[in-house]
């Protein structure tokens, strides 16, 4: 890396790069931008290739939804939480369920060691759902559960229609791509298992479930790769696209194999982004994500309605960046970092709360991340216009670089046998060590400042109290109980029906498996039973990362048996 | 330092306990603990308390690091120092790092971690601190 420009009186610690490497230049002008066609590359808002935005009047018409994602407790905490959020003034429900959730483990599983409701929302059956429908305006507010397990949106219809609502007319965002975690989880043979093209269970029914919505659901989105993850493990700004773009490509070959209209399901395909910490290369980056994906679905998968073609994004302030040494200058930059996704024309934020480093927000936290969004909104005039910043010699021709970047990195995921195999080869998990180790480096040799952890430090006792949310320890155990209870209690004739009905409908490949598992919910079959008999179905443990727990009902009876019962 | 080193590596444990799948600071601290000469023994993500001692005896490590950014650290950490007591593994050094707030970092270092190194941690201070005191153990 060059050492140009290290040092300096004001702190520019890294050479005049952006995060991803792009070398940058003391000033651009209209000579750097000769190759950009003014109309084709650029264009206006709501025209394709949407790199100023994908409406012609953005935010003059609706401010960007602030859908903070927030979770924790069991259903009855969350639903005091998402209603102290809303009195804020978040604009959209967007939970986030707990790590056994999303572990498909039920919170009586003896490997869990407190960490029900802890990090989110803790989901395991109908129940939950019910709570959540009865008390929440879902019919007034777009809700989007951020999770990879198709479990929770297929609850959370079942639970809606119980309730008496017309599904069709609810919004939110759901589905998810399971692509993106494998680096993640290198290890969940289950999840790698690719034979014959078919994938394991737990795609099918995430697959299963985005064909469910597409057909049933007109005004929900589908959530596509959560790529946020992989940039926050360490991917940079390219890579992120490139890999978010090669997971959706993935999914919507999935998709169209079934012979849905590739117009249908670009109209309502989303993604979910980091913003991180190079300003300029985070704004580009989204104008360019806007302009690859529009081609992409133009040219290679022959979309022909524009809104087909529009790249849809919700974004999440980088939790990573946020630092424990003086957590109030975490405001200065939730407000930066909520201000490129703004002008990076994102349609949705999280912003992340300035004591991420310490736990879930604090309602103080949260308050102020909210504000964060308001003040942006109404105080700056940055909603007076579309792409404030589109013909900047410096953006486009960093949209333009960017852009050239993605494409390239695309052609590499295809070299290297698609982003499946990519996914899992070494080559990714290096990407990103590699970085990790690169900025921790870059951090302890102050060649990157990362104020007040490496650079006007203050002594420890100087460090400010901030009042902190905790998530009481006997949580977990009230949880546990609550479904042992549940266990106990519901009719489980019923359940062991229908989850051998979910058994022999999952043996046979062309089966949807979206009304065995409706039925299973229905009749309060846990997500740990649901996934573990999906799972047997394949020949698999039912609890295939513990073992430690059985199919409850014994022997699976014989398929005679069982059929049509529910 | 050097001649310690040459004698008997410092051996260095590190996982994460749990269903905590945030690792970018565990693998960060075993390269850079790697590179200042120690020995990792490197167990990764979901692991339980069991395991843990089972692996720290059968690998005889000096030092035993646990990443946790979930709270995880909540029950298994009390658990961990319990068993290590059970099996007089009072040689073996207790790390902890990761999102722990500060009422936790000395309810914890008050009963039986022997430090805790929060978020934003500096890695020399982590590894000057296992040379230091891994030093002291064998003196």
């Amino acid at each position: 890396m060059g050492k140009e420009g290290a040092g300096g009186l004001l702190g520019q610690s890294k050479g005049f790069r952006t995060e991803s490497g792009i070398p940058v230049k003391s000033v651009y002008t209209a000579e750097d931008i000769k190759q950009v066609r003014k109309k084709e590359d650029i264009g206006l808002p709501g025209e394709y290739p949407f790199t100023r935005g994908i409406h012609p009047e953005m935010y003059r018409k609706r401010v960007w939804t602030s859908r903070p994602i927030r979770g924790m407790g069991t259903m009855k905490e969350n639903i005091e939480w998402q209603k102290c959020l809303l009195e804020m003034g978040e604009t959209g429900l967007g939970m986030i369920d707990d790590l056994p959730s999303r572990a498909a483990l039920d919170p009586d599983h003896p490997f869990l060691e407190g960490a029900q409701g802890r990090i989110g929302v803790s989901v395991a059956s109908l129940k939950d759902m019910e709570l959540f429908v009865k008390e929440m305006p879902i019919s007034e507010l777009s809700v989007a559960w951020h999770t990879n397990k198709a479990f929770h949106g297929c609850a959370y219809i079942v639970a809606a229609q119980k309730a008496g609502h017309d599904i069709s007319n609810l919004r939110g965002t759901f589905g998810g791509t399971l692509i993106d975690l494998i680096p993640a989880f290198p290890n969940l043979h289950y999840l790698l298992q690719e034979v014959n093209g078919h994938r394991c269970n737990e795609w099918r029914l995430n697959l299963d479930l985005a064909t469910f919505i597409l057909r049933n659901m007109p005004d929900c989105n589908l959530t596509g790769p959560y790529i946020y993850n992989m940039r926050e493990a360490g991917v940079n700004a390219v890579q992120e696209v490139a890999f978010a773009f090669a997971c959706a490509k993935d999914e919507m070959s999935h998709l169209l194999k079934r012979g849905i209209d590739v117009n249908a399901i670009g109209r309502r395909y989303s993604f979910t982004f980091a913003v991180r910490d190079d300003f300029f290369e985070e704004i580009a980056k989204f104008r360019a994500a806007r302009r690859v994906w529009a081609k992409m679905m133009k040219e290679e998968f022959k979309a022909t309605e524009p809104r087909a073609q529009m790249f849809r994004v919700f974004c999440h302030t980088g939790g990573i960046y946020f630092h424990r040494q003086q957590p109030l200058v975490n405001i200065v930059r939730a407000t930066i970092l909520t201000l490129a996704g703004v002008l990076g024309g994102t349609q949705a934020i999280s912003t992340a709360c300035y004591d991420e480093p310490f736990g879930l927000p604090h309602e103080q936290a949260a308050r102020i991340a909210e504000r964060t969004n308001q003040v942006i909104a109404h105080e700056t005039g940055i909603t007076n216009t579309v792409d404030p910043l589109g013909g900047s010699y410096y953006i486009e021709w960093l949209t333009n670089e960017i852009e050239k970047k993605i494409w390239n990195l695309l052609d590499e995921i295809e070299e290297r046998g698609g982003v499946w195999e990519a996914m899992k080869s070494d080559w990714v998990n290096e990407i990103i060590s590699d970085s990790q180790l690169r900025i921790q480096k870059e951090i302890e040799s102050k060649e990157r400042i990362i104020v007040g952890v490496n650079e006007y430090v203050i002594p420890e006792e100087e460090e400010e109290k901030i009042p902190l949310q905790k998530v009481p320890l006997e949580l977990s155990e009230q949880r546990a109980e609550e479904i042992r209870q549940l266990k106990r209690t519901r009719d489980n004739t019923k359940t062991k029906k229908a989850l051998e009905n979910l058994y022999w409908a999952a043996k046979e490949e062309e089966n949807d498996l979206i009304p065995p598992v409706f039925e299973a919910i229905k009749a309060y079959a846990t997500i740990g039973e649901i996934y573990g008999v999906l799972r047997m179905a394949e020949e698999w443990d039912y609890d295939i990362h513990f073992h430690q727990v059985q199919y409850p009902f014994g022997e699976i009876e014989p398929k005679s048996k069982t059929v049509g019962v529910t | 330092m050097q001649r310690i080193l040459v004698e008997h590596k410092i051996k260095v444990l590190l996982g994460k306990v749990g269903l905590d799948a945030h690792d970018r600071g565990l693998k960060v601290v075993a390269s850079e603990l790697r590179e200042r000469g120690m020995e990792i023994v490197y167990l990764g993500i979901y692991q339980r308390v069991a395991g843990i001692i089972r692996a720290a005896i059968d690998e005889d490590v000096d030092v035993i690091g646990i990443g946790s950014a979930t709270g995880e650290y909540l029950v298994a950490v009390p658990k961990l120092v319990e068993e290590m007591k059970k099996q007089n593994m009072s040689d073996i050094l207790l790390l902890l790092g990761g999102n722990v707030p500060l009422d936790d970092i000395l309810q914890l270092e008050k009963n039986g971690v022997d430090k805790v190194f929060p978020t934003d941690s500096n890695i020399e201070d982590i590894a000057g601190y296992i040379l230091h005191n891994v030093r002291q153990q064998r003196k």
